[in-house]
């Protein structure tokens, strides 16, 4: 263990699923995560957003030691991830996926979702485990007559809080969020936003936080990951990224963005239009430049190298040195 | 029943106009009531979004209009007429007979109204031919026409593809030509853009309200998402629990929202640039409650701030504040204003300004 080092860190890191059924279909290369490489410091919000499909979902399961990579290292305070025991890992990072309906056990009772990572881990007595679970309970604001109630009977909102609730309950440093609020209603969607960033300010804890939604993203994070086709292509502090987008991507997705302002209009419309490209047969150069307004005949030809801008990272051929010299 | 919506005035040439309508739903428990007392119209070339949290009535609202309502429901209004006509008095044929042609429907599933093993041609041609409208040959042309409208490219090689091949937003962009077959003047999309990611949402919106422009059709739009709402409506209706709590142009449902419930949904959403990064957002306490059994006061004098005693008996009066512009509460509009006001104060102060 390394104190200086980010408390998770990805170097390189990519995925690849072979696709295609059968023993006469010639199996292809799905690149779901290519090259990523961020740190994510100790307190810090870190988003990763994008469209869906492009890769945020296996980054989180390999973050959270779900999923090895195919290529590349994630480091854990320094350590390979690959060398931490599951337990190990599992006691410190923990995940909040989207859909409370199917990540929680229909059959189990509140107090035994909230408390089996307690079991698994062979913590406390089981007095002390009930304690647990109502203490962390009343953290997360479900009432106590919960306690033996199932999952069915709640609320969307009160289920997502079951799962914010049985993250917690071992007291791990990291939590990871793969879409936590995209299944609720937008007051309910506020309630549990509002409550995350408590829970954050309170326990001390980091975030990985995943959403397709770029406004609850500028509310929430103190950095931003961009992703395309599985690529990092824009990654730097929630200022930078929202404040000054460099990215044409990026620039496109915030253009994206519907606020209820009724003087804004429909954005206008330019290339984005176009469909997200296959992933099996992902556009030559950079992924991006069939539907980039400013795409340059380079574009298809070479996949741009990340540059550094000023603290940055951009994967564009826009920026970086190439550029400058030709 | 005569209700307090029935005397709001409509002009003659709304495509459609509904007043004091009620559906209710058996069920076990007993009656659910998921329409009470709605009233709303909209007239050629304009968009009404209709606009609430999840389970507040909007797709029983709109299923209604159209006579699909599902068999354990009933409808009643005071007025509910389509283009002139009576809804409630026509036959199961005679319905059918108006959707998919002078009504056009957008679901936020294209898959639920594509049949999976006809073309994309097929079934073009199919809707256009069952409503006398021309020969094969004329439909085969007018979706080439309508496909490349949408933004389709290669439309005519598209024609024998089957939804399955086809991705979400251009599966949305093709029930949106094969809606357009047989000229509505009324469009019903309920959650249409709901299920596609944010760039190609703006792109398929922008399509919507370009077509309905060009078309000079009446477009009820029905979403959850306020941000949707706000850039595409020409008028807004805020269901909650069934009521249209508020209704009123965009700009001053937006600007002014005189509805605790409007005000408090605007305020969940934090609005880059704006809201201060990582402050509490403004939020509602608790859930939408049941909607079975009588009713009595507010429905949503649980959740609200301003609730008081007299919000739990009688019924919850509409205060009108113009033609079609009104909220149902008992604060009166200067009292409202005020609370606008000082909770804008507030929030201000909470964003350091
Ligand atoms: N287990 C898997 N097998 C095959 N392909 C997968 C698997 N998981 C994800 N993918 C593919 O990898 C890409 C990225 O998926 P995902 O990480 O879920 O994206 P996101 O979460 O951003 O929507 C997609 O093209 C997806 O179809
Ligand atoms: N087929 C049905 N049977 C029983 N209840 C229904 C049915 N369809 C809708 N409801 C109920 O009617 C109410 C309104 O539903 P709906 O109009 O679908 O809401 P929204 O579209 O605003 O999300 C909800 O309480 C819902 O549970
Ligand atoms: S590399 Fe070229 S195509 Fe890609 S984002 Fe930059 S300008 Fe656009
Ligand atoms: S009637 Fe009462 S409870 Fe209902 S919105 Fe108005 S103040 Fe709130
Ligand atoms: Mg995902
Ligand atoms: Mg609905």
């Amino acid at each position: 263990m390394n104190a200086d080092a980010p408390v998770l860190e990805c170097r390189d890191v990519s995925r690849t699923f072979m696709i295609g059924k059968g023993p006469f279909v010639q199996k292809r290369p799905l690149r779901a995560v290519q090259d990523v490489s961020l740190s994510i410091e100790r307190g810090e919000v870190l988003a990763v957003v994008g469209e869906s499909g492009c890769g945020k979902t296996t980054l989180a399961k390999m973050l959270l030691g779900l999923l090895p990579p195919s290529g590349g290292e994630i480091f854990f305070e320094g350590v390979p991830l690959s060398s931490v025991d599951r337990q190990a890992v599992s006691r410190r990072i923990q995940p909040v996926f989207q859909d409370p309906y199917s990540s929680l056990n229909p059959r189990k009772t509140l107090a035994s979702i909230i408390g089996l990572p307690l079991e698994v881990h062979k913590i406390g007595t089981p007095d002390e485990r009930k304690r647990r679970v109502e203490e962390i309970m009343e953290l997360v604001g479900l009432p106590r007559r919960l306690l033996y109630s199932y999952p069915s009977q709640l609320s969307g909102g009160q289920r997502q809080r079951v799962a914010i609730a049985r993250a917690l309950a071992i007291k791990p440093e990291i939590l990871v969020c793969d879409e936590p609020t995209s299944a609720l209603d937008v007051s309910v969607q506020a309630q549990i936003l509002n409550l995350l960033q408590e829970l954050r300010e309170e326990l001390n804890l980091t975030y990985v936080f995943i959403s397709h939604n770029l406004a609850v993203v500028e509310h929430m994070s103190s950095r931003v990951a961009v992703m395309y086709l599985g690529r990092l292509i824009e990654f730097g502090t929630a200022a930078q990224v929202f404040d000054d987008p460099k990215h044409p991507y990026t620039s496109a997705l915030l253009d994206s963005v519907l606020t209820p302002e009724p003087q804004y209009g429909l954005p206008e419309i330019t290339t984005m239009g176009r469909e997200f490209p296959n992933p099996l047969n992902p556009p030559s150069g950079c992924a991006f430049h069939p539907r980039c307004p400013k795409a340059m005949d380079v574009c298809s030809q070479a996949q741009p190298q990340p540059t550094d801008e000023n603290g940055r990272l951009l994967e564009c051929h826009l920026y970086g040195e190439e550029t400058a010299a030709a | 029943m005569v209700t307090d919506t029935a005397d709001i005035p409509y002009s003659e040439d709304s495509i459609l106009a509904v007043r004091g309508m009620n559906v209710d739903i058996s069920v076990p428990a007993g009656t659910l009531h998921a329409v009470t007392n709605s009233a709303f119209h909209v007239k050629q070339g304009e968009t009404l979004c209709i606009v609430g949290e999840s389970g507040c009535g909007k797709s029983i609202t709109s299923l209604a209009v159209m006579g699909l309502l599902p068999a354990n429901a009933t409808v009643t209004a005071d007025v509910l007429k389509f283009e002139g006509r009576d809804l409630l008095s026509m036959s199961q044929k005679q319905l059918s007979e108006l959707r998919g042609n002078r009504m056009g429907m957008i679901f936020q599933d294209p898959m639920t109204s594509l049949n999976p093993v006809y073309t994309i041609g097929n079934q073009m041609q199919e809707i256009y031919v069952r409503h006398g409208k021309g020969n094969a040959q004329q439909a085969k042309d007018r979706a080439i026409y309508l496909l490349e409208k949408v933004g389709i490219t290669a439309a005519e090689s598209r024609l024998g593809q089957y939804p399955h091949q086809l991705s979400g937003g251009l599966r949305q962009r093709v029930m949106i030509a094969m809606m357009l077959m047989n000229d509505p003047v009324l469009i019903i999309a309920d959650e249409p853009t709901t299920a596609l990611d944010v760039t190609i949402q703006a792109q398929i919106l922008h399509l919507l309200a370009d077509l309905q422009k060009e078309f000079n059709m009446a477009l009820i739009l029905i979403t959850h998402d306020l941000g949707v709402v706000a850039r595409i409506a020409d008028r807004v209706a805020v269901m909650y629990a069934g009521y249209m709590v508020e209704t009123g142009s965009s700009d001053e449902v937006f600007n002014a929202p005189m509805h605790p419930y409007t005000q408090g949904l605007i305020d969940c959403i934090p609005i880059p640039g704006k809201t201060e990064r990582g402050a509490q957002l403004g939020s509602i306490p608790g859930i939408v409650p049941a909607l079975v059994g009588d009713q009595e006061g507010c429905m949503f004098r649980s959740r609200c701030d301003y609730a008081m005693e007299k919000c739990a008996v009688g019924d919850v009066p509409r205060q009108a504040l113009g033609e079609m512009r009104g909220y149902r509460c008992v604060i009166g509009p200067e009292q409202a204003e005020a609370n606008l006001q000082a909770s804008r104060a507030k929030a201000a102060v909470a964003a350091g300004e």
